[in-house]
């Protein structure tokens, strides 16, 4: 039964991970990036190579976050500068165009096959929690790596600068404008950290299990569950939703179904949504209302 | 004055090349050409299998021309294959009609799901056309479809009975099951056929769905039950993550594993196909993949591995080389590129004998049935020192 | 002038596989005939009630199954499996719509992914009844042999396309459609106005899903043949991309995207595996140049040709 648990919050964590980069950029610029499942397969595949070719794990992961951080803010320069005044519905179909050629991108740059990042054999090992619960180093890390992301996330927002410009872009865009806020530079590095983010997860995912393509519209896919689960433009709640989702997960595959999985954790979703229109986090603000029209 | 003399001398190079490429053209329109319309599977995820059925039809093609084409009643034609790429049956739907009309190909051939093929049936049975499927392996998708033949193995009735047979010669009793949701083909097996098989218990059959990423909860699960043997079924990508996983949890190595992924050795790195070793594979027939080559496969491959390198040779290129042999071999029997009746009937009554090149194991004779469905022999390998060495095969009849 | 740009497209309409035949052309009209009808019940949806709903894929599923069924298992011909097919169809769109509505913005869009992936699954897994992944084999043809031939089916499916269309527009002009636009535009304004919110997106949803249901019924009949990709999340981004392409709130717009969208995967077939990567680049540089869909500037640019004196009249 822990080993269960212990089981779908790392599974959780790993949600949570892409989810956080979603919602920062969601909840900033109002950008459903689903792009990011790209950045997300080339962040996977920039660590590969770093990798392979004798760099060190924590700096081809390192590579990998810095690589796409700057990717993403040419994707938002090409993409979705011009689209800003667009409804959301507009950036949607950019961000679709953005993950099919990023995706097949990789399909002919590396291939389609399935890869594992090279990890050292330092982390090549499973760590017992009291003899209870066992899981393998790197799934361990990741659980660190998304605890650490969080926290440095909510104090870059809350103390340096740029944070407080980002706040104030999320709550009021004209307002900040007005008060001389330069949108452009705030969107760019509000694209840079969350793309950034995506890649440093697409290269750990891409450790700890493995990675292709492919990979990145289903987890894009999840991950924008999960931040809708917790409540749109908390992070906080991408979290807490990324780690319900996978424990739900955990406990049904083991005692309930595998086969009708889906079933079971949508439909849970959709009974949450019913229930708390807003997520688990959400506020009832304003905002709910602004994003029908 | 130079400037001018530049543009005497671009002009008359101009006029060359124009001249050269017209003298080309005619040459090659001196030779009437056969088109064979193929519908290839380059992206998504059937792009890791369909990529090899159709370099080995490009190579095949290459080879019948350099040996001066088809002879047709006396007449050499050239072979000439138009590939468009497609990802699901919908698409399928549109580029077939598109090869027959605008393409004007009515010879087909097809690498791709087996889902594309079922969508196919109702569509190919009005045309005056005919197709060779070497790929997919979905039970009987040739039958009530006169035009359609397979080359590749009817992963139906003939896959189940080698692979119970294989599983009575392991003297497996408990069996799980942990299968892509979707492969009905697998579904019917696990749900009516091993239930049947007396001596064979099926303690658990799990699913996930394409592209899952976490296999820890159902792996625990039946790491508890302690089967004999686990049987696993769908794309070898998940396949990947998932054999990774069963290693992490220790449940590999432990009781016999058996994937039916058609995962080849070149298919992947050194690090994938490590977590491959020592389990089986059934889903696949092509001694080209295994430790025990043919010399004609070896021939075959090397010219693959010459033209396209190793990575990513699999299971469907002998049977999508063979597919171009077998089209090229009824045009010549049936001594007409159009009519298609009469190519059919000889497709029909061609056996292993009239078709000296081709490569995959079938069974000797006739090489298609009633139903128009080939019967190569369907393989079990064991993965070792990352090599495929087949255990045993046969024909599933 | 509108009238008689109406009235020319829907004789080349008539006249079109009489020149095209029996091959691709005829299939791919066939095709986008039927697509245009879901894309127009989702801009219903997107464009007037400001619901963007990622399930008509589903429901698009939900009739085809429905009426696919009926007709192999149970022998039902296809005149009665259409209609059942929208009974069905509409039914499961209230039962899902009425408790969703709670939900607005990205959550509702979320509300309705978790139906469509919930539906692909029992598509996929419910063997007994859909086929799984083997598909539904042998779905027939409506009885007759007009219909046996592409050119007959062509003639059915305008017919079922053209009546659809019709009473969509007029739905959209009537009443009912300005009251759909008021909430869309102000849902407390349109509710201090007495007109209630929630009973007039039910009837919009509900609408939308009988016409998906009819278009998968009339879809399945044609191939002979149902699979769980006909109908997979996939689909319902690309109908989204559809209206988005075409411009979402206008009537003509999304049946515009669907030939924008098909003619560009059936064009691109040609650069084989880089066909995806160009597909998603030119979907980017297609919404950044035109974010209000294809046809709004095509539509002013075509009136910039003709002489300003003319289109006072008109």
């Amino acid at each position: 039964m822990l080993q269960v648990l212990a089981n779908g919050l790392v599974n959780g964590a790993v949600l949570a991970l892409i989810a956080i980069s979603l919602t920062i950029i969601f909840s900033i610029l109002r950008v459903p990036h689903f792009g990011l499942g790209g950045v997300f397969v080339w962040g996977a595949f920039v660590a590969f190579v770093a990798a392979e070719h004798g760099v060190p794990f924590g700096l081809a992961v390192l590579a990998a976050a810095v690589a796409m951080a700057l990717v993403g803010v040419l994707i938002e320069r090409l993409a979705f500068r011009s689209l800003r005044a667009a409804t959301e519905e507009a950036m949607f179909v950019s961000a679709i165009g953005v993950l099919i050629a990023m995706e097949n991108a990789a399909l002919l740059v590396g291939g389609g096959e399935t890869r594992s990042v090279p990890v050292p054999e330092s982390l090549r090992f499973v760590v017992s929690f009291g003899g209870l619960v066992y899981l393998p180093a790197m799934r361990v890390l990741i659980c660190a790596v998304t605890a650490l992301a969080f926290a440095a996330l909510i104090l870059f927002v809350r103390t340096t600068r740029t944070g407080k410009a980002m706040r104030a872009v999320a709550q009021d865009r004209v307002a900040a404008r007005l008060l001389g806020i330069p949108i452009d530079r705030i969107a760019s590095w509000t694209f840079a950290i969350g793309s950034g983010l995506a890649g440093l997860a697409g290269a750990l995912v891409g450790a700890a299990f493995t990675f292709n393509f492919e990979m990145g519209s289903l987890s894009i896919l999840k991950a924008f569950v999960v931040v809708v689960l917790g409540g749109l433009g908390s992070v906080a709640g991408a979290l807490v939703g990324g780690l319900v989702l996978g424990v739900v997960d955990s406990l049904t595959l083991t005692y309930v179904t595998s086969e009708y999985k889906q079933l079971v954790a949508f439909g849970l979703l959709i009974l949450v949504l019913v229930l708390r229109p807003t997520g688990l986090f959400g506020q009832r603000s304003a905002r709910a209302d602004a994003t029908a029209s | 004055m130079r400037a001018r003399i530049k543009i005497l001398r671009g002009v008359q190079v101009l006029l060359t090349a124009t001249m050269l490429l017209a003298w080309a053209a005619a040459t090659s329109w001196a030779q009437p050409t056969v088109r064979i319309g193929e519908l290839a599977g380059l992206t998504g995820p059937i792009g890791v299998y369909g990529q090899n059925t159709h370099n080995a039809r490009v190579l095949a093609v290459e080879e019948i021309n350099t040996r001066g084409g088809v002879n047709v009643r006396g007449t050499r034609h050239k072979l000439e294959l138009v590939h468009l790429d497609v990802g699901n049956p919908k698409e399928a739907l549109n580029v077939f009609e598109r090869l027959l009309t605008i393409e004007k190909a009515s010879l087909i051939v097809d690498g791709l799901y087996s889902s594309v093929e079922y969508a196919l049936g109702p569509v190919i049975k009005t045309k005056n056309a005919v197709v060779v499927w070497s790929a997919g392996n979905d039970p009987a998708t040739t039958v009530g479809v006169p035009n359609a033949f397979r080359n590749n193995f009817d992963g139906g009735l003939p896959l189940m009975k080698v692979t119970e047979a294989f599983l009575k010669k392991m003297g497996v009793k408990r069996v799980a099951t942990y299968g892509q949701t979707g492969h009905a083909d697998f579904k019917r097996f696990v749900e009516e056929y091993l239930p049947k098989v007396p001596g064979i218990e099926v303690v658990a059959s799990e699913w996930h769905p394409f592209g899952e990423k976490d296999y820890f909860p159902v792996l625990t699960k039946i790491k508890g039950l302690k089967p004999d043997a686990v049987l696993v079924h769908g794309f070898y990508s998940d396949g990947i993550t998932m054999l990774k996983q069963a290693r992490e949890i220790n449940l590999l190595p432990g009781p016999l594993w058996l994937n039916q992924y058609g995962a080849s050795p070149h298919m992947m790195d050194e690090a994938s196909r490590k977590l491959f070793e020592g389990t089986y594979e059934n889903l696949f027939a092509s001694f080209a993949m295994t430790t025990e080559m043919p010399a004609k496969s070896k021939r075959f491959y090397d010219a693959y591995v010459k033209k396209f390198g190793e990575r990513g040779f699999g299971p469907w290129a002998e049977t999508g080389y063979d597919s171009i042999y077998l089209l090229a071999k009824a045009v010549e029997k049936a001594g007409t590129v159009d009519d298609i009746p009469k190519i059919i009937t000889a497709l029909s009554s061609l056996t292993v004998e009239d078709v000296p090149e081709l490569l995959a194991p079938y069974k000797p004779g006739r090489i298609f049935d009633a139903d128009r469905q080939a019967y190569p022999k369907i393989i079990v390998g064991q993965w070792k020192n990352s090599q495929l060495a087949p255990v045993m095969s046969d024909y599933g009849q | 002038m509108k009238i008689g740009l109406a009235a020319a497209l829907l004789l080349a309409a008539v006249l079109f596989p009489l020149a095209t035949g029996e091959g691709y052309f005829t299939h791919l009209a066939i095709t986008m005939l039927i697509f245009s009808m879901l894309a127009a019940s989702l801009n219903v949806l997107m464009g007037y009630t400001g619901l963007v709903s990622m399930a008509h894929g589903a429901f698009f599923g939900i009739g085809g199954y429905t009426s696919g069924i009926l007709a192999v298992r149970h022998g039902v011909p296809f005149w009665l499996a259409v209609p059942a097919a929208a009974f069905m169809t509409a039914v499961i769109a209230l039962a899902v719509g009425v408790p969703s509505f709670r939900t607005r913005g990205v959550y509702y869009i979320i509300v309705t992914v978790a139906f469509q992936i919930i539906a692909s699954e029992i598509f996929d897994n419910w063997h007994t009844m859909t086929g799984g992944g083997l598909g539904l084999k042998g779905i027939p043809r409506p009885g007759g042999t007009l219909w046996q031939s592409k050119i007959g089916y062509y003639y059915l499916t305008l017919v079922v396309a053209l009546t659809v269309h019709a009473a969509l527009a007029g739905l959209i002009r009537s009443p009912i459609g300005l009251s759909l636009m008021a909430i869309r535009d102000n849902e407390t304004k349109a509710l201090a106005m007495g007109l209630s919110p929630i009973r007039y997106k039910i009837f919009a949803f509900v609408l939308a899903a009988a016409v998906a249901g009819v278009a998968g019924s009339v879809y399945v009949h044609y191939v002979e043949y149902a699979h769980p990709d006909f109908f997979n999340f996939f689909v319902s981004v690309d109908l989204f991309l559809a209206v988005m392409l075409g411009g979402a709130g206008t009537i003509a717009g999304p049946l515009f995207g669907v030939f924008v969208l098909e003619m560009l995967r059936e064009v691109l077939h040609e650069f084989v595996a880089v066909r995806l990567l160009l597909f998603g680049i030119l979907l980017v540089a297609l919404i950044v140049f035109l974010p209000q869909g294809a046809l709004r500037p095509l539509v002013s640019y075509a009136r910039a040709l003709v002489p300003p004196t003319r289109l006072t009249k008109g």
